[in-house]
């Protein structure tokens, strides 16, 4: 039974506005105006904001590359840059995206707003340390804006050796740090977010009470402790090497470039995984809400996550099939990477069996995490194209692979991180933005997304290599169909901007909870307090708590 | 104080033994035994100055998780390394000297 | 763990966070080492001579006395939380001096290893060399591997000391609980760099020793 749910149903704020029409003195964005109570505040819903600020940045640094690559790429031959030129934007629109835009996002913003809130607590376990990884990520971020003004590097975000060892002339050291000083952020952060679900939960709240997006940050957070040391010593590694002219990933001088592709790999790949689960984990708070209907599967989708994060760290050789890797390590690892889409399929299943006889209402969080089931689904099913080995000894490093990956993680997790920005919005802001844009944007991101990455999928099954500026004539219609995508992708991309700034002087006030959701961050005010709950709460409710026939109350 | 000292005493006699053992030629029971007496040092340290043994079971989880991912990649990853079939390029003038 | 603001004293809540703090940090230092032994790994089975006798030509002595300097400061900083837990911060202190002086101890003896491995050109580099190697390549990787990893140990053991000595002022102005909560988390750190070396020595010290 799906309910016709008015229009106007989440924009009503007849649930306790305040008679100003402001946020409430007392709410955090009041404690202090200067620059410097922002950026000494050890508040976690600051430093959140913080983060969204300067991610955001980098996401249209990122973008930008990414425009001047399809742009590029509009024709068969080479007229917008020249081959190094275009070695450099890949290269930077690839570490740009991972490092500083994807890996944070969702759990810089949104776990260090959202996660004290849902758990009941005044802040995480370690403020300052909250504050500290900020301020590591701009550092690192500096170094590798320093590193693209200075020219950029050509090795590609995988810093493939021995290229990136010994041949390329690019400032691969300072991007190397860079990345290092970031990898060293999302550490603390991920340690922080750990301590913080141990110790802070609200009276009653056990483990099978908290909502799945507190489940999904913990995984991704585990993660994050685990593997990013090993990415920071690999490209310690790589940097001595590159000064010190020693062998470790030379063949010429008894090293074996497989043991840098091991090592950066055992990271990455579960990398790949720190940047979907948090996107899960915001598609299982906004599908119920909007669905009136408890998540279906609750301890199967919080075992899914946990399941996803082990296999993770198992199948990392899935990217060295055809790398010289041993054929029965691949063989291995192919298998292994076959079971790691069992949990993310069960997940899938469970959000299509949340939406079965829900009251459905499309507002705009709800097409984006809609959209990011659709899209992930997707992805995933190619990700098993993908392990297969005998099919991926055709499309590895063609644009098959380019779509499978783009179709995660901007299908996915970006999708996602637009759903998390809407759904949250009123209570960070304590505005409502403006409904029927947002839900226009979303139907713009996804129909550019599909336009420019469906057609790389059959670029990439037709035989065209990634990472080349060139390419025969008889790409060229979808590259152009591509391109075109990216275009409205922008577009798509440019009105959130628009409509969400407006929405600060604009937008209508909100009230503790404009969608009625369950969930503790719902308790208290929009924006809530410094100190996010006057008396802390009781964690026992079952989370969730939705009934599809009663619908929205009017 | 006195089981600290023991303790010590122990990894004193460990590093005695691993350090006289290696001057022996064992073969490949070398390797194993530093391996072992290291694991066993290490464990000494955990568990009685650490205090690993008497803390809350979450401490001892996130010990043996740690310990278990980086098995991951040694196993793993070691696979690969030993199942390669390699053959060496004619301009290689690097021989190896596995036997 | 936990879930229940109210029934653990605030200090027994500070501590289990403290706690569970650094285990996690360990946890992930263990992850930022490891693949330094994996790298180790791989090049003593590629290149089993070579290593072995890469291994040899290291200083032995140094190496067992530097395991010992190690492992009785790790006992000296165990006996410092004793006797801070029991209330004699005064005895707790001379044991943290000891800890210091033994890690300096350390480091000056790592200092002298390297002075001697520069002597007898065994820095990787250009003026590599080193007698009975059967390839230079595998030997260089040998050393890489051994100067990369000593010195990001001595790194952490630095890092350590200043925390000892944090802890050792906390210990002389501050008297409430916290110093000893601060002491107990510094101890974790330093056995772990203890246990770090626990594993380098064996590796880089031992093998091929018998031949």
């Amino acid at each position: 039974m799906i309910t016709r749910a008015s229009r106007t149903a989440f924009a009503s704020d007849d649930m306790g506005v305040r008679s100003s029409g402001k946020p409430t003195a007392s709410s955090y964005l009041h404690d202090g105006y200067s620059l410097w109570s922002w950026i000494s505040s050890h508040d976690h819903k600051r430093i959140a904001i913080l983060y969204s600020l300067s991610i955001t940045s980098f996401f249209f640094i990122g973008a930008m590359a990414a425009g001047l690559i399809r742009m590029e790429l509009l024709t068969p031959a080479a007229d917008v840059v020249d081959a190094d030129t275009y070695n450099r934007l890949f290269t930077a629109h690839g570490v740009i995206m991972v490092w500083m835009f994807l890996i944070p996002s969702i759990p810089s913003v949104f776990g260090n707003f959202a996660l004290p809130l849902m758990i009941g607590a005044r802040d995480l376990a370690f403020p300052r340390l909250n504050l500290l990884s900020w301020y590591l990520y701009i550092g690192g971020g500096l170094f590798t804006i320093a590193a693209l003004l200075l020219g950029g590097v050509d090795t590609g975000w995988t810093f493939y050796t021995p290229y990136s060892s010994i041949f390329s002339n690019t400032h691969v050291i300072l991007t190397l740090l860079g990345v290092l000083v970031v990898g060293f952020s999302s550490i603390l952060t991920g340690l922080n977010f750990i301590v913080t679900v141990h110790t802070l939960r609200a009276p009653g709240m056990g483990w099978f009470k908290l909502p799945l997006f507190v489940w999904a940050i913990y995984a991704t957070s585990v993660i994050l402790v685990l593997a990013t040391p090993v990415l920071a010593i690999t490209l310690l590694l790589l940097a001595a090497e590159r000064v010190f002219g020693i062998g470790l990933f030379n063949p010429a001088l008894g090293g074996d470039p497989l043991l840098f592709q091991h090592l950066f790999w055992f990271y990455s790949h579960p990398a790949v995984y720190i940047m979907i689960l948090p996107a899960m984990g915001v598609a299982s708070e906004i599908i119920p809400c909007f669905a009136r209907k408890r998540v279906f599967g609750y301890k199967f989708m919080a075992f899914a996550i946990i399941g996803i994060a082990v296999i993770s760290f198992l199948v990392w050789g899935h990217h060295m099939f055809v790398s010289g890797q041993s054929v029965y390590a691949s063989m291995v690892f192919s298998v292994l990477s076959f079971m790691v889409a069992v949990p993310s399929a069960i997940k899938v299943f469970n959000w299509t069996a949340t939406l079965y006889k829900a009251s459905i209402t499309f507002t705009a969080p709800m097409l984006y995490a809609l959209g990011f089931v659709i899209l992930f689904l997707q992805g995933g099913l190619t990700g098993l194209f993908l392990a297969s080995l005998s099919i991926d000894v055709h499309v590895t490093d063609t644009y098959f692979v380019v779509a499978h990956f783009h179709y995660i993680m901007v299908g996915g997790a970006v999708m996602a991180y637009m759903g998390a920005i809407h759904y949250w919005w009123p209570k960070i802001t304590g505005r409502m933005y403006a409904e029927s844009w947002a839900r226009v944007a979303a139907l713009i991101i996804f129909a550019g997304f599909n336009l420019t990455f469906f057609p790389q999928y059959l670029l990439g099954y037709d035989g065209m290599p990634r990472r080349y500026h060139t390419y025969p004539e008889q790409f060229q219609v979808l590259n152009i169909l591509s391109s075109s995508g990216a275009a409205v992708l922008a577009i798509g991309y440019l009105l959130p901007i628009g409509y969400l700034l407006w929405s600060l002087r604009h937008g209508k006030p909100a009230s503790d909870n404009p969608w009625q959701a369950t969930g503790l961050e719902w308790t208290t005010p929009s924006p809530p307090p410094q100190h996010n709950f006057d008396q802390i709460p009781n964690g026992a409710a079952e989370p969730y708590d939705y009934i599809p026939e009663k619908g929205v109350q009017e | 104080m006195k089981p600290l000292i023991l303790v010590w005493l122990g990894l004193m006699l460990l590093l005695a033994a691993t350090t006289t053992t290696s001057l022996i030629p064992l073969g490949a029971a070398n390797a194993v035994l530093n391996i072992v007496i290291a694991l066993a040092k290490a464990a000494f340290v955990a568990v009685f100055f650490m205090h690993l043994r008497q803390s809350i079971p979450l401490l001892r989880l996130i010990a043996v998780v740690g310990l278990f991912t980086l098995s991951l990649l040694f196993i793993i990853g070691g696979a690969d390394i030993i199942t390669r079939n390699v053959k060496p390029a004619a301009w290689q003038h690097l021989v190896h000297d596995r036997p | 763990m936990n879930t229940d603001n109210t029934a653990c004293s605030p200090q027994a809540q500070i501590d289990a966070r403290a706690r569970i703090g650094m285990w996690v940090f360990l946890g992930s230092e263990i992850m930022f080492f490891g693949p330094i032994f994996f790298s180790y790994m791989y090049g003593r089975y590629e290149w089993p001579q070579a290593f072995e006798a890469a291994s040899r030509s290291t200083d032995l002595a140094c190496g067992t006395f530097n395991t010992a300097v190690l492992l009785t400061s790790s006992l000296a900083v165990a006996a410092a939380l004793l006797y801070a837990e029991n209330g004699s911060r005064v005895q707790a202190r001379r044991a943290l001096n000891a800890a210091v002086l033994l890690g300096l101890l350390f480091l000056l003896v790592k200092s002298y290893e390297y002075l001697q491995d520069w002597h007898e050109h065994l820095v990787p580099g250009p003026s590599f060399q080193m007698d009975g190697a059967i390839d230079l390549a595998a030997a260089q990787l040998f050393y890489f591997i051994y100067f990369f990893s000593t010195l990001l140990h001595a790194l952490h053991l630095i890092i350590g000391i200043a925390l000892v000595l944090y802890c050792h002022r906390y210990l002389a102005h501050e008297p409430g609980h916290g110093a000893v909560r601060r002491l107990e988390i510094t101890g974790l750190y330093w056995h772990f760099v203890d246990m770090i070396w626990i594993f380098l020595f064996p590796a880089l010290y031992l093998a091929g020793r018998a031949s």
